[in-house]
């Protein structure tokens, strides 16, 4: 007897954290094209600051904003600092961006710990939906992630810093001679990808906790959706590539162990990148 | 004579512009000939189509007689197709020596020592043997490369813009190096230019292309009187 | 001119990184009169890791290809002792030989259907960071969760290894001052195996790939076959370097083929320096050996500082430690 409504809630779920976790790096790496290997240590932070922030007695939504604006502070010390000097050196960025990463991740361990901590989750309790008992939180997280992708259109392709990002993305040189402050809107670029992050590590932390190991792993996911989705094309790369690694990560661990799951869905985009090289939606 | 080079109904097309349009060019052995047309035109496409490094999307390509259409660009270059790029592409952190020894290719010539003496001298380069290629000024950087396409032992030569940033003296130079090039080494030469000058010192043929396909061709003389290669090129001046 | 001047000649008119290794040689091979057997087993380990990274400094620093999975190999190696002393134990033959012909083919074999399948098409070179990285991720994945070939965390423990002769002699090299030279002459050798390919009309293509591929594919060059070849050889090297440190350090656990190893293995290259052979070495001996003296100092804190370094040799001093001696001294070479 297939539990469609499991099948479809658990999709649904994987996709969503993916969405969230991912979308921070298909603004950086995919619109900027800076491969950013800190992408998971930045979750981490963002998690921990949920779990400093709940500690300190504040109610999980205070952390909510205080993440992002956390971490994209880290990200506004990196982009200023090294970042900025490497952006035509894509070895070097890749480089510069680990080494931030094992600082980050050092510093955490330094300041809290090593063994993982716990986040309180605001909708623990299940509700029913078509006769399956789904968590709360899973909820949250899908609406989440689909506020996400609509700002974030919204933002690149109708205000005037979006529209501005995008010229310069395309050509800095272009841009600059029209009057634009490219180095400013790179800044403010990285900083928001990085808060995005920052806003997924707190986002999944009631669910995951806080955890200094767990960087790793939504760093090569999250790579794996952009670059399997499609650089350049940020809602349908990031909604394609989390569909597409989430949900065939979510199938397969209903037959299978989580590790062998996994295995499976990175074998498999590999695959796909040697086929599309490009990205499933990618091509600009 | 028979073609060395020969494309039927080549199209490429790139997000629906058509940069390659139903092309028909045909190159005899042995020959120089000029490819001339206004920015746009599809020149550089063209050179991409046959070398490999594009996959045209319909149409083919002979190369003496033997179908490459799809093939890979080693596999083009073997065959000895070999192309100097417009933006001088030398290996700046070795020496001049080095570059051509590498431009040897695979099979490395049996007499390498001679053979590199004899390319050196003629790109006049013979007394720089041991300099490192980066620090070269442009024009010489661009004779540099021309000696890499020789030495890689080519029966079709291919110059993007050859004398793209050169002043007129060098243009003039490379002009009859070309010419040395084609008549002592027999190498077929196709040559991209922007240079009228250039063109008429080598008094070679000359094809326009223009949108994707050939406008006219014919000597250069012929070439200068005719009324749609003068619009064109006004048109879109 | 007697033979001792004739060396003397010789030695003066080698190259700046020939004449290091030669000195280094030298040293090593007399070091173990001055050391306690601790010291030289941690030096036997420090050689190794210097294997792991020349494994990675031929990849990166001649072809321009970066792995952050070298420690994959390194580790796949490691198991197959592991195994050859466990599972594959055929009587009369020495396990210890066969897992040193094994580790480099079967890894060998891997790298070829990889580099097969990556370099033959139009994946970025940056992607590969990324392909790599996943490997050593799910490698490591399945050592801890596949335990009934791996042993899980509880690893697998084996014995130090013997050198024999069928019917002759077998001796186990239990003593570690006995070990050290093993794995410093595996050290020398996989040197010189690095040497001869990359001082040679090979080695020349490999640069010239690193420099410009599309240029050097339009001159004839297969440049994915080249990639593909010294991919095998990295993976190899990385590969006998790991078998050995298994039956150095007796244990195998999934650490040893996990990312961590994998990106450390990067630092090492990145700050001994990635343009030469002899950067690669240095990098890996002496920050493991920095590594060993920090960590007794500041606990866990040397990865940060680390870390810190990693990003300022990245940033400003991106030839590494070796890379600007040899700028200094002008040694020329690219060795």
């Amino acid at each position: 007897m297939i539990d469609f409504a499991s099948i479809i809630s658990q999709t649904l779920f994987a996709t969503s954290i993916l969405i969230v976790a991912a979308l921070g790096l298909a603004i950086i790496f995919g619109m900027m094209g800076v491969i950013n290997l800190a992408h998971g240590a930045l979750i981490t932070v963002g998690a921990y600051v949920a779990y400093a922030v709940t500690n300190a007695g504040l109610s999980i939504w205070a952390a909510f904003l205080v993440a992002p604006v956390v971490v994209a502070l880290v990200g506004l010390v990196m982009e200023r600092t090294v970042i900025n000097r490497l952006y035509d050196r894509p070895v070097d960025t890749l480089l510069a961006t680990w080494g931030f990463a094992l600082v980050i991740q050092e510093l955490i361990k330094v300041i809290f710990g090593t063994s993982a901590q716990s986040v309180p989750n605001p909708y623990s309790a299940p509700v029913e939906i078509m006769g399956a008992n789904l968590p709360q939180y899973r909820i949250f997280l899908t609406a989440l992630a689909a506020g996400l992708l609509v700002v974030t259109y919204v933002t690149f392709k109708y205000t005037d810093f979006g529209v501005k990002s995008r010229a310069v993305i395309q050509n800095d040189e272009m841009a600059g001679l029209l009057g634009t402050d490219v180095r400013s809107i790179y800044m403010w670029t990285f900083m928001i990808g990085a808060g995005l992050a920052g806003l997924a590590g707190a986002a999944v932390a009631p669910i995951v906790g806080a955890d200094p190991r767990t960087g790793l792993g939504y760093l090569v996911q999250s790579f794996f959706v952009v670059i399997v989705g499609g650089t350049g094309q940020l809602l349908a790369g990031t909604l394609g590539g989390s569909g597409l690694i989430g949900g065939s990560a979510a199938a397969l661990s209903f037959v299978s162990s989580q590790t062998f799951a996994q295995t499976v869905v990175f074998a498999l985009a590999i695959v796909v990148i040697r086929l599309k090289p490009e990205g499933l939606f990618g091509g600009t | 004579m028979s073609a060395i080079l020969r494309t039927v109904d080549l199209v490429k097309e790139f997000d629906g512009v058509v940069a390659t349009d139903h092309l028909n060019y045909e190159m005899p052995e042995g020959e120089i000939q000029c490819i001339i047309g206004p920015n746009g035109a599809g020149k550089t496409t063209f050179f991409n189509l046959i070398t490999g490094v594009l996959t045209p999307d319909s149409g083919q390509i002979y190369f003496d007689g033997d179908d490459v259409t799809g093939e890979d660009i080693h596999e083009i270059a073997q065959r000895g197709m070999v192309r100097k790029y417009q933006t001088p592409s030398v290996y700046d952190e070795m020496s001049v020596r080095r570059n051509i020894h590498i431009a040897f290719g695979e099979d490395k010539p049996a007499d390498a020592e001679a053979r590199l003496t004899e390319i050196l001298d003629l790109i006049e380069l013979r007394d720089r043997v041991d300099e490192q290629a980066g620090t070269l000024d442009h024009g010489t950087k661009q004779w540099l490369e021309i000696g890499m396409v020789l030495a890689n032992g080519p029966r079709l030569v291919l110059l993007d813009e050859p004398t793209a940033g050169m002043t007129t003296d060098e243009t003039m130079r490379t002009a009859d190096l070309i010419t040395s090039i084609n008549e002592q080494e027999e190498t077929s030469i196709i040559a991209i230019e922007h240079d009228i000058e250039f063109v008429r010192r080598l008094s070679s043929p000359v094809t326009v292309l223009h949108q994707g396909s050939v406008l006219a061709q014919g000597p250069v003389e012929e070439i200068e009187e005719n009324e749609e290669v003068q619009n064109v090129y006004l048109g879109s001046g | 001119m007697s033979y001792i001047d004739r060396t003397k000649v010789a030695f003066g008119d080698a190259s700046g990184s020939t004449k290091v290794i030669l000195t280094g040689a030298v040293i090593g091979f007399l070091l173990p009169a001055v050391l306690s057997p601790y010291f030289a087993f941690l030096a036997a380990q420090y050689y190794l890791f210097a294997l792991l990274a020349l494994s990675l400094g031929l990849l990166w620093g001649y072809v321009g290809i970066l792995s952050f999975g070298q420690a994959a190999f390194f580790g796949l190696g490691a198991y197959i002792m592991a195994w050859s002393f466990q599972y594959m134990f055929v009587p009369g033959i020495n396990p210890a030989y066969v897992a040193l012909v094994l580790a480099p083919l079967v890894n060998g074999a891997i790298a070829g259907v990889l580099g097969l399948f990556l370099f033959y098409s139009d994946v970025k070179d940056v992607y590969f960071v990324i392909i790599t990285l996943a490997l050593s991720v799910i490698l490591e994945q399945l050592a801890v969760s596949v335990t009934s070939i791996f042993g899980g965390f509880n690893g697998i423990y084996l014995p130090r290894m013997a050198v024999s002769i069928p019917g002759v002699f077998n001796y186990q090299l239990s003593n570690d001052r006995l070990f050290y030279y093993v794995t410093l002459l595996a050290l020398v050798g996989g040197y010189l195996v690095c040497r001869r390919i990359v001082r040679s009309d090979f080695g020349e293509t490999l640069l010239a790939i690193k420099e410009n591929e599309a240029r050097t594919k339009s001159l004839g060059y297969n440049t994915a076959r080249y990639k593909t070849l010294v991919f095998m050889v990295a993976g190899a090297l990385a590969g006998v370097a790991g078998a050995l440190y298994a039956t150095l350090a007796q244990f195998v656990s999934p650490p040893v083929t996990g990312f961590v190893l994998s990106t450390e293995v990067v630092i090492w290259v990145a700050v001994g320096g990635r343009g030469l052979l002899l950067g690669a070495i240095t990098g890996g001996i002496l920050i493991n050996a920095a590594s060993t003296v920090l960590s007794s100092l500041v606990a866990d804190r040397y990865i940060l500082i680390l870390g810190l370094i990693f990003i300022a040799v990245v940033v400003a001093f991106r030839k590494g430690v070796v890379g600007y001696v040899a700028d200094r001294y002008d040694w020329g070479e690219k060795l």
